[in-house]
């Protein structure tokens, strides 16, 4: 049966792939591009009308570093604002001084997200490749003081897992009230570097009784969110609540994907904002229609009580780890594929991470 | 400022009417979709009334009792507070 295709709820502005630092647990895809082939302005501007005109309501910037067009950032938070539209930055902060906080807040912005990659300098510094802390502890705290929504994020693998304790205590001394400790996906950047990045199972479970502990101690003070990653887990993630469901992204060149990792699944053509609609990407592209629903569905999934709960997993693990978008994501347990996540978990201990950059190599 | 037991929206939270007049609560990165007397009950948190204002208030516009609204009021006002969503 084919239910009503739903308008999306959410769309995610990919603004930049640029960005001043280098973190190996990065989504972004290997192919970083050029700046020359980011679209402008104008087109941004028209796909947020466009995402307002389809009933979208949640609208992120982020990229990259998306203050790394800080013109641009107020003009589609403005945009965006007047659409109707809820916007939120996420950023690693180091660009966001009070001029540009400021004209983003006159422009409406809704809420801030940044991120730290460890609670403190030095370790900090080895995973981003640089030493921001002062400038992320000033942006913190620049957004702390104004009427916006601020949220700290920090992505946990095996090199920072442990120091999850300190982070939390962090969040406590900046005052934050939400705190969303994601542990590491592996796509992109994060997939290249999954061997080095792949926390251990007790460092997991260890994340999660240290977070429920907080979170009770917590309460009515701080939001915690501890996202689990599928690696562990017998079931798959329920990913973006389906394909082509409820959200989408636009990529720095304009490709319209059901979500930022999707550029990954090499045999799907992804509709383009330089040469099609928003409404025509989301309701008739290949790319969109091809794992909307149950209908695309192989066995196991085809005929599981759950496929309407995870949809099957993720189609960009699927291809990643077993060449095939379509086929049942490994991280579930009835894979016939299941053991490559055995392999994942299992294999190289002293693997070493390739920080983010560009290289003409990978375009 | 205002008085002690009144509730305010927490920061970056909006309040939003659709088009087909159902209320949405737009938060970070997310949206709760609203009944009507949860979003009736939403307008009027404005960091200045508290609980028997606000039902006073959607007593005269829902022609029910307000004392038996403070309750419900109450109950809902403080899942929002849970949430994160509302502040008192």
């Amino acid at each position: 049966m084919n239910a009503a295709i739903r308008a999306p709820q959410s769309l995610l502005c990919e603004l930049t792939y640029r960005c001043n630092l280098q973190c190996p647990y990065c989504y972004n895809p290997l192919n970083l591009g050029r700046p020359s082939q980011e679209i402008g302005r104008d087109l941004w501007l028209s796909v947020l009308d466009q995402a307002a005109d389809l009933g979208v309501l949640q609208v992120g910037f982020s990229g990259g570093e998306p203050t790394l067009r800080s013109a641009d950032l107020v003009a589609l938070t403005e945009r965006a604002n007047k659409r109707g539209c809820y916007t939120n930055l996420i950023t690693q902060g180091t660009f966001l001084d009070d001029a540009l906080l400021d004209a983003l807040l006159e422009a409406g912005l809704a809420h801030v997200q940044i991120s730290i990659q460890a609670p403190e300098r030095e370790l900090a510094a080895v995973i981003a490749g640089t030493d921001v802390h002062e400038r992320k502890l000033d942006a913190l705290r620049r957004v702390a003081r104004r009427d916006v929504a601020l949220t700290l994020n920090c992505v946990l693998h095996r090199l920072n897992h442990d120091s999850l304790p300190e982070v939390i205590a962090f969040a406590e001394r900046e005052g934050i009230r939400r705190l969303e400790l994601a542990n590491v996906q592996f796509y992109g950047w994060a997939f290249r570097n999954r061997f080095a990045l792949i926390p251990t199972r007790e460092q997991v479970a260890r994340g999660q009784a240290l977070v429920a502990e907080a979170k009770q101690r917590l309460r009515g003070a701080m939001e915690i969110t501890y996202v689990l990653p599928d690696y562990f887990e017998e079931f798959p993630k329920p990913c973006m609540h389906g394909w082509g469901q409820v959200a989408l992204t636009v990529t720095p060149d304009g490709r319209v994907l059901p979500c930022p990792a999707a550029a990954e699944i090499k045999t799907l053509q992804f509709p383009n904002v330089q040469s099609t609609t928003l409404r025509e990407a989301w309701y008739e592209s290949h790319a969109f229609t091809s794992y909307r629903g149950t209908a695309w569905m192989p066995e196991p999934c085809r005929s599981c009580d759950r496929r309407e709960i995870d949809f099957g997993g993720c189609r960009c693990q699927a291809f990643l780890l077993l060449g095939d978008a379509g086929a049942t994501d490994p991280a579930c347990f009835k894979s016939p594929h299941h053991e490559v996540l055995t392999a994942l978990r299992d294999g190289v201990p002293d693997a070493v991470p390739v920080p983010r950059r560009p290289d003409p190599a990978l375009r | 400022m205002s008085a002690v037991s009144a509730y305010r929206l927490a920061r970056g939270v909006k309040l939003r009417r659709q088009p087909d007049g159902g209320g949405l609560l737009l938060v970070p990165e997310g949206l709760v979709t609203l009944s009507d007397s949860a979003t009736a009950t939403l307008e009027l948190v404005d960091g200045q009334r508290d609980v028997p204002d606000i039902a006073r208030r959607l007593s005269e516009d829902f022609e029910a009792d307000a004392q038996t609204l403070e309750g419900d009021v109450q109950t809902l006002l403080e899942s929002f507070v849970e949430r994160g969503y509302v502040l008192r």
